[in-house]
């Protein structure tokens, strides 16, 4: 019996079939744009009166280690009720990115405790790939603040979030 | 080349060619189906205090591409106040000059009712170019957006975030 012939095409045409495949499936994985998301958050639940004055410096309000993967970023300080205690004061609270103040926020106060309120920072910003410091302090206050004013038996929040997400529009 | 040999070439091909088909197509289903999210942002630090006195008067604006999805709008000041005393202010923010939320200040204190400010709204975003805007549409006295003390850098800023898809 006569052997059926092999045809090289045949091969070499498969070869450059698999070899196209392979390359469509390396341009769509690893290629393809994606949206890149990150979130990172430090909570505080502060039960029991917290009270800060800066007449021994400023005070330290959160502080963490982000890994960015590089693009933009939201850093928000919420807290849930800012507290004066006295009249005619004032309350700078800033925000540190690798030790620089990037944005403050300032809360001021006519008649003291009664002026209180929630306390919002935000920076929208680019951050490089790699990590980086985040730093919120209370910088500057006349006066004691509460950070934050709580009621017995209802804890208040103090939080940090850092979120990335998105490509450009 | 023996039979057997040609033969099992030709089924690795085959198969190689088949997985990465596979493959390449599943992605692209993956990537066309998955939410994208699209941020646009304008932001300024502000080291000494804007002060404005007539009203309506424009703060911030950026231009966006929507997407039919669902947006989070915020505005952003870092210390809203009045300069005035028993003044008092209102800012609106704006889709296309179309009101979307209002928010309001007001105190008898001046500067000492400074506060932080954010106003913030929700909703779809119907494809093609929009212009989001932020008006300061009331003022009795001058109002500081914002105000600044010891030139720390205080930050005024408008931020977009689509989820589409």
């Amino acid at each position: 019996m006569l052997a059926r012939p092999q045809p090289r095409w045949l091969l070499i045409a498969l070869a450059v079939l698999a070899l196209a495949c392979c390359d469509f499936a390396v341009v769509n994985v690893i290629h393809q744009p994606r949206t890149a998301s990150s979130f990172d958050t430090q909570l505080t639940h502060v039960a029991a009166k917290r009270r800060f004055t800066t007449n021994g410096g400023p005070v330290v309000l959160h502080r963490t280690t982000y890994d960015a993967s590089g693009g933009l970023v939201t850093i928000t300080w919420y807290d849930s009720d800012v507290e004066p205690t006295g009249a005619r004061t004032e309350a700078v609270v800033s925000l540190y990115v690798d030790g620089i103040r990037v944005a403050s926020a300032i809360k001021g106060s006519l008649t003291g405790t009664y002026d209180d309120g929630a306390g919002v920072l935000a920076w929208y910003g680019r951050l490089k790939r790699g990590r980086h410091q985040i730093l919120v302090r209370l910088d500057d206050a006349t006066g004691a603040w509460g950070l934050p004013y709580t009621d017995p038996e209802r804890p208040g929040v103090d939080e940090l979030v850092i979120r990335a997400e998105g490509n450009a529009s | 080349m023996s039979k057997t040999r040609y033969a099992v070439i030709l089924v690795v091909l085959a198969a190689v060619s088949g997985g990465g088909l596979g493959v390449g197509l599943a992605a692209m289903r993956r990537h066309r189906t998955s939410g994208r999210v699209y941020d646009s942002r304008v932001s300024h630090a502000f080291t000494a205090t804007r002060r404005i006195g007539l009203a309506p008067q424009a703060v911030d604006s950026i231009s966006v591409t929507g997407h039919g999805g669902t947006a989070e709008i915020e505005w952003y000041c870092g210390a809203w106040s009045s300069l005035s005393a028993r003044g008092s202010s209102a800012v609106s923010l704006l889709l296309d000059g179309r009101p979307l939320a209002d928010a309001v200040l007001g105190g008898p204190g001046g500067k000492w009712n400074a506060r932080p400010a954010v106003l913030r709204w929700m909703g779809r975003l119907a494809p093609g170019r929009h212009v989001v805007s932020v008006r300061l549409e009331r003022a009795v006295g001058v109002t500081a957006l914002p105000l600044v003390v010891d030139h720390v850098p205080v930050v005024e800023g408008l931020d977009v975030t689509e989820h589409a898809g």
